[in-house]
């Protein structure tokens, strides 16, 4: 029980270093908010397991919380990304520099 | 559209040269860090005492616990949230809107503009005196 909950950790881990890497790496906006989102549920997951190691409930409350949170960063988010790929539709975060004064 | 599929880029020229290695090592770096503090400790990272009011029990009304928990101890985080939804809706409409007399964006020398919108699908020249009927958007 205690390795199936380190492994959860480390899944958790991993996640979230694919989400850091695609944020830092790719150029295409709407993918830089999908690996934000995977970042966000990185942590959801390992906020539930140590939530299960310690048998708290708080665990699992705060997740209702960052879920809140990263559907508002999506609807934000994907509000400006539609609205830049109206004016320039190639979906590149490189386009987001016009916004320069 | 937006995920770019139908763009012809060209993926071997980096703007940012050193980005790609750069972020690896970052990431490599973040998750190696974690995972071995993780394969490390083992079980003694886990710190903090075990709960007593809220346990866990298996068999025991797990969805009940946390709505309690929701409405009673984080009452006030769940009422911020509403608002933050709210106030997210609001932004979603504002950036969605479409304006009326919006001019194309004045761009600098720099930008490509090979993938330009026609101009001519959202823009109305300011003054052009057409009376706002039901495509004004709100």
């Amino acid at each position: 029980m205690r390795n199936l909950d380190l492994a959860y950790l480390a899944l958790g881990a991993v996640l979230f270093s694919i989400g850091s890497f695609g944020v830092l790496y790719r150029r295409n906006s709407l993918v830089m908010i999908m690996c934000v989102e995977l970042m966000l549920n990185a942590v959801n997951l390992t906020f539930v397991s140590f939530g299960r190691m310690l048998d708290d409930t708080a665990g699992q409350v705060i997740v209702f919380f960052v879920l809140v949170v990263a559907a508002a960063e999506v609807v934000v988010g994907l509000g400006l990304v539609v609205s830049v790929a109206r004016r320039k539709p190639s979906a590149s975060a490189d386009d987001i520099t016009v916004l320069r004064g | 559209m937006l995920l770019g599929v139908d763009t012809e880029e060209d993926i071997t020229v980096q703007p940012l040269p050193g980005q790609g290695v750069v972020a690896g090592i970052v990431a490599a770096l973040i998750g190696a860090g974690v995972l071995s503090v993780i394969l490390v400790g083992g079980d003694s990272i886990v710190t903090g005492a075990r709960s007593s009011l809220e346990a866990l029990e298996p068999g025991f009304e797990d969805i009940r616990q946390i709505g309690q928990q929701l409405f009673t101890n984080y009452v006030f985080a769940l009422e911020v949230t509403a608002a933050l939804l709210t106030i997210a809706v609001v932004g979603a409409v504002v950036l969605s809107r479409r304006v009326a007399d919006l001019q194309p964006m004045p761009e600098p020398e720099s930008v490509d503009d090979e993938h330009d919108v026609d101009a001519g699908l959202y823009t109305q020249p300011v003054g052009a005196g057409t009376p706002t009927t039901a495509e004004d958007g709100d």
